[in-house]
């Protein structure tokens, strides 16, 4: 007995890390063809290229991991002397990906924000469970994924099996 | 619980943030001028007022930004004060 | 059996079978625990907390104070009350507190003791002896209940949930609340804690608006769960209301059927509370005999469960509401032998009803005693014609109604007294809560559907901006209105007067206490205990507060309440924990290395930061101190290799990084060539140790900082601030990359040796220098290696993205073979850097050693115009005065046994100083070394090396010679060769 839902790692993601002026975002924006999200919980999709809004200087380019070192090089050879920060940070964080009509059940145990002003298509990062996570919707009540930092991984792992219904620890 | 207006993310739990103390508190331009008890009065005084005191938190397990918020000692009423950063 | 053939909500067809203190009986679908028993006759369900008097049920609901029970079959879970517990097949209960049984209790002896033993005895007693004596007595006849002993299996959950209108209560005022709101489409949230919907609609029939209230149940029902915008929960009890709107609720037996409860945040933007109110107890000499029971309460019983507990009723009373159940009653088969009426006249509805019904009234009447311990035989009427004794097996009483303002006070209100209704009631409203129907002193029906559809609409017209329109008119509701009249007890009565039945606090325990001076009610609450029982007071507070006031000579009404505070209903620890329990109540962190260490067997703990690291890597037959010393002396003779992940790592990226590190760090940072490293000492404003590390030099603007695993978090925070509240012109990027980035130390003579056997494009010869780092291809992926130690031995730290680093760690273990390559673990780490004396900020920093005390005067550039901390060093040079240092010490024992804190003392044999001269920061045993080694902070220890001291320790005390703090290569040559 268990919620209507599946929770699966992620495992072909690349994420990379940009902080960035004005100036230095028009410059990644060339290098992707690519306009960015400007405002919380924005995302713009493009060819298997996702841009998330962080924060009001700080987005993940999200890609597949293939594409990584492309997209590194890309956007590392568009900045000449603009104030930027570009980081692969695939490494950094371990994605889930939580699919079923029960996947809020699951999700509202750990995150405390308010899940109906997320709509599909945007992001947001908080407080889940006792570490931190990113979400991103891709249909809302239904489909997310979830990014949280490497060294949390198994216990995510054990935190998301337990609070689906499953055995858990 | 209190709830917290963080500027970009908007009301978050309290477990969210940091408090960065009070925001009057503010380090001294060149701390080599300053008198000893100048001194000590920056590192650990506050105000601690009865009523409205101006705050810094940290949204640290969101958006990351530091803002201030104004927060009633007594009723906890948290008035936001800060537009986004340009 | 008191069983009716017909009516109740129950279900004939289907008996239960339970037992209680050990005896078999049968229940019938839809009872509870309580109604049950009332059932089957059994009418002392358990004894009193001090006294250890009979009891019986005093009402129908939560409030019930006597009814505590061990629920045997579920949990063994203690002091759960009867009234609450949902009958079913093989239900097994037994009463708490009496001994051997409930009918037979040795503790009775205490109702005979009860003049010695009055409110606050054992402030005045007890002393005779040291309170160890004693203890062991009243620990055996303190409490309630008795503890589990096998851990609570259940499956819980918490759960976070936002709402815009919240209405707790789904009675009539709550329902007609919920039912207005949702009109509006905002998101509205309704919970209550009965298993049904209806309040107390549930137990008493009423007309509402032209229907039968069970069918005006259903049809409101009915409708909002038609509306996706509701939430409707049953079973489920809002327990405690906190800032800004946050309320928990406690759901049992949610539909998850592997749940056993689920707590709930709820945050809502607002808040009604519906919670009605409570019967109170007259107050009268054996109010607490088995049979004497709140007129509400039989009630109840009759209506809901067909349950009678007695066939011959004296109602007793001051306000209307008791005549209220005086037909029902009758219907049943109750004989009401007598209602007394403290008051002097009747209203006209009562007065019609008694004559309707050829009931006899004493007014201006009053009980003044109660005959039958086990069971009510009789009571003393006293009357205008005199006392009378009369015959009875029942006793109804009704002393007013306590409104539930509990959520209302934990948000901050401030109830006040209301004089007509005699009762308390809410004040102003706080925060976003407004109290309708019961709850608000709006006793009468009518009046609270009106207030409820009132107030929700002006809340749902706030919250979404439009307007409702006016719902309906004041409705039709068959009642009588409300009267009621005070008047308390004379203190000439004799027997027993409860105002507080579950601490078992009589009227003489209050006079006692007003008597010895207390005249806050804080006070006197928690000198005579009064509503800090189980169920605090929920039935009893009121009347405390009354007779106080009356014992003060105050107005009713002028002495306040005591605070309530959360939680409402007693709350379990496994809905607190929520799905964390067991494995997932610390957030383990790991690293790719982490499975590996545990396969090899490794000693596992938490390491800073929640990190699993393996303290060391026990073989076959070795103790802990054998392991230590085979892996110091490989890392110091041959190889050694650590995962060094958990570390915290920084990317600091822009124009201004140079000028940030130089604030930051006490050594220069704007000269760092790139291509190399060095390390850097960190302080807090007050001069202290924050943290140390290594700062690499990638690129012009780019840098990376490594600092201590357990300080990651806070050195983030502390640049964090300051690049954005204090000095926010400077143009820096901060991004943290610890676990992103995988490191694997490989250490000692063979370090080389061992890279070099991997496939590499990097070069490992002198070239090579102490504190270089070089980027290449190593083992077919890319790497950065830099020349770093923390161990004092040649030393070289690949970096590789996580996902590489397993891969990396086995080449490295099969290149190191022949060359005898040993997994080192934390406790080892430890022992080599106290050999080489690395000063650690978590062992040898405190709030008082600065970087001179701790010999690192050559990290600290004064002539720096600024950075953290240095204004606090200069006023610490400039005081002056004894400080206490960095040492080593060397015990004259070789094999000493030292522990860390142990206290410095004078050297004994003489040495002209006395007192407290430091402490042990760190100590072990040196397998380098051969012999027991510590450092230690001492009073002005730079200037005492040769000296010796007394190490003071728990069992033994040795003395030790005060050294540099640096046992083994002095000069580093072996890191920087």
């Amino acid at each position: 007995m268990s919620y209507q839902v599946k929770i699966s790692v992620l495992d072909d993601f690349a994420l990379l890390n940009l902080r960035g002026t004005k100036a230095a975002v028009a410059r990644f924006e060339t290098a992707l063809e690519l306009e960015f999200p400007k405002g919380a919980q924005g995302v713009r999709v493009r060819d298997g290229v996702a841009v998330l809004n962080l924060a009001p200087d700080h987005w993940w380019v999200r890609t597949s991991l293939e594409d990584e070192d492309q997209t590194f090089t890309s956007l590392s050879e568009a900045i000449t002397i603009e104030h930027a920060a570009i980081t692969v940070v695939s490494d950094h964080f371990s994605g889930f990906s939580i699919v079923g009509d029960d996947a809020l059940l699951v999700l509202r145990q750990g995150l405390s924000l308010d899940l109906r002003n997320i709509a599909t298509g945007q992001c947001t990062r908080g407080s889940f469970a006792r570490c931190g996570g990113t979400l991103q919707v891709l249909d809302q009540g239904y489909h997310y994924d979830l990014f949280v930092e490497a060294s949390y991984a198994d216990y995510v792992s054990a935190w998301l099996d337990r609070a689906g219904g499953g055995g858990g620890a | 619980m209190l709830e917290i207006p963080c500027p970009w993310c908007g009301l978050r739990n309290e477990n969210e943030f940091i408090c960065g103390g009070e925001a009057q508190r503010k380090r001294p331009a060149d701390p080599d001028r300053e008198t000893d008890e100048a001194w000590a009065d920056y590192l650990y005084n506050n105000a601690n007022p009865k009523g409205v005191v101006t705050e810094w938190w940290w949204h640290v397990s969101g958006c990351t930004l530091w803002f201030k918020i104004d927060r009633n000692t007594l009723t906890h009423e948290i008035t936001p004060i800060e537009e986004l950063p340009e | 059996m008191t069983r009716l053939a017909n009516g109740g909500v129950v279900n004939r067809q289907r008996r239960l079978n339970f037992r209680f203190n050990g005896q078999e009986y049968q229940g019938l679908e839809g009872d509870t625990l309580a109604s049950a028993l009332v059932a089957n006759d059994v009418k002392v369900v358990g004894r009193s907390f001090k006294y250890h008097r009979p009891r019986g049920l005093l009402t129908c609901g939560p409030e019930e104070p006597n009814a505590l029970v061990q629920l045997l079959s579920d949990g063994d879970q203690p002091n759960l009350r009867a009234t609450e517990i949902r009958l079913t097949e093989g239900l097994e209960a037994k009463s708490v507190n009496c001994w051997p049984s409930a009918r037979f209790d040795l503790g009775a002896v205490n109702d005979w003791l009860s003049p010695i033993i009055p409110a606050g005895f054992y402030y005045k007693t007890f002393m005779a002896r040291p309170w160890d004596f004693y203890s062991r007595f009243i620990r055996k006849a303190a409490g309630l209940g008795r503890l589990p002993t096998e851990r609570d299996r259940g499956r819980y959950e918490r759960v976070f949930h936002h709402t815009d209108l919240l209405v707790v209560g789904a009675g009539p005022a709550g329902l007609r609340a919920a039912q207005v709101a949702a009109i509006s489409g905002a998101d509205v949230m309704l919970v209550d804690m009965q298993m049904s919907p209806g309040g107390h609609l549930l137990f008493h029939s009423r007309e509402i608006e032209g229907k039968a209230g069970a069918e005006w149940i259903a049809e409101v029902t009915a409708e909002l769960k038609g509306r996706r915008n509701v939430t409707c929960l049953q079973n489920t009890t809002a327990t405690g209301y906190y800032d800004h709107n946050m309320v928990l609720a406690v759901e049992h037996e949610p539909e998850a059927a592997w749940l056993r409860e689920r707590l709930w945040h709820i945050r809502a933007k607002k808040v009604v509370i519906a919670t009605g109110a409570v019967e109170r107890p007259l107050v009268f000499p054996g109010n607490d005999r088995p049979g004497v029971m709140l007129t509400d309460a039989v009630a109840r019983y009759v209506s809901r469960f067909a349950a009678v507990p007695g066939q011959r009723a004296v109602v007793y009373t001051n306000n209307s509401t008791a005549y209220e159940h005086l037909e029902l009653m009758l219907s049943v088969g109750i004989s009401v032998e007598q209602v007394v009426d403290l008051r002097a006249t009747l209203g006209e509805a009562e007065r019609e009803l008694v004559q309707r019904n050829s009931i006899e009234v004493v007014t201006n009447g009053r009980i003044i005693g109660v005959e039958g311990r086990s069971a009510v035989r009789d009571v003393r009427v006293a009357g205008e014609s005199g006392i009378r004794s009369v015959s009875c097996d029942l006793v109804c009483h009704s002393g007013g109604w306590n409104p539930l303002i509990h959520l209302y006070s934990h948000a901050g209100g401030k109830s006040v007294f209301d004089q007509e209704s005699a009762t308390f009631i809410p004040g102003e409203p706080v925060q976003a809560v407004h109290c309708v129907g019961a709850a608000n002193g709006t006793f009468s029906v009518a009046g609270g559907l009106g207030e409820a559809a009132g107030i929700a609409g002006s809340l749902v017209e706030e919250l979404t901006g439009k307007q409702l329109g006016s719902y309906s008119s004041r409705p039709e509701v068959a009642e009588i209105p409300y009267g009621i009249n005070v008047i308390w007890p004379e203190k000439t009565l004799k027997g027993k007067a409860f105002v507080d039945f579950q601490n078992d606090v009589t009227t003489a325990d209050i006079a006692l206490a007003v008597r010895e001076n207390f005249q806050s009610i804080e006070h006197v609450k928690r000198y005579t205990t009064a509503g800090m029982a189980v169920d605090q007071g929920k039935v009893g507070n009121p009347n405390v507060i009354g007779l106080v006031t009356k014992e003060l000579g105050e107005q009713q009404g002028s002495v306040g309440t005591t605070t309530f505070r959360p939680p409402f209903m007693p709350v379990s620890f496994g809905v607190i924990g929520g799905s964390e329990q067991g494995q997932l109540i610390i957030p383990a962190r790991t690293t790719p290395i982490t499975r590996w260490n545990i396969a090899q067997g490794a000693a596992m703990d938490e390491a800073g930061a929640n990190f699993r690291r393996p303290f060391y890597f026990p073989r076959a037959g070795e103790s802990m101190d054998d392991a230590v010393a085979r892996e110091a002396r490989a890392a110091r003779n041959a190889c050694g290799i650590y995962d060094g992940t958990p570390l915290g790592t920084f990317e600091l990226q822009g124009p201004d990084t140079a000028e940030l590190l130089n604030r930051l760090y006490t050594n220069r940072f704007d000269n760092l060539l790139i291509g190399r490293g060095r390390f850097g000492l960190m302080l807090r404003e007050d001069g202290r140790f924050l943290d140390d590390g290594v700062t690499f030099r990638v690129g012009p603007h780019h840098y990376l900082m490594s600092c201590g695993t357990g300080a990651a978090g806070v050195v983030y925070a502390h640049i964090d601030r300051l690049l954005q509240t204090e000095w926010t012109d400077l143009k820096v990027y901060l991004v943290n990359v610890s676990a992103g980035l995988a490191t694997m130390c490989v250490c000692g003579p063979y370090a080389r040796d061992v890279l070099g056997g991997v496939e590499t494009d990097i070069d490992f010869d002198e070239s090579f220098r102490f504190m270089d780092f070089r980027e290449g291809r190593f083992a077919g992926v890319s790497v950065r290696i830099a020349r770093v130690s923390y161990t004092g031995e040649l030393s070289f730290e690949i970096n590789v993205a996580r996902r590489h680093a397993l891969m990396i760690w086995t080449t490295l273990m099969n290149a190191g073979q022949n060359y005898g390559i040993t997994p080192i673990g934390s406790e080892t780490s430890g022992v080599l850097r106290i050999e080489k004396g690395f000063v650690s900020p978590g062992h040898e920093g405190d709030n008082i050693t600065n970087p001179f005390d701790a010999g690192m005067a050559w990290i600290v550039d004064m002539e720096k115009p600024d950075f953290i901390g240095k204004r606090s060093l200069r006023r610490d040079l400039d005081l002056g005065g004894e400080r206490q240092h960095v040492v080593g010490l060397l015990p004259d024992k070789h094999r000493a046994l030292v522990a860390d804190g142990s206290a410095l003392l004078p050297d004994p044999g003489g040495s002209g100083r006395s007192g407290f001269q430091g402490h042990v920061t760190a100590a072990c045993f040196s397998p380098t070394l051969e012999r027991t080694i510590a450092l230690a902070l001492l009073k002005d220890g730079h200037h005492r090396h040769g000296e010796k001291v007394l190490i003071s320790g728990l069992e033994q005390s040795c003395l030790a010679t005060v050294t540099a703090p640096v046992f083994f290569d002095p000069q580093g040559q072996r890191m920087r060769g």
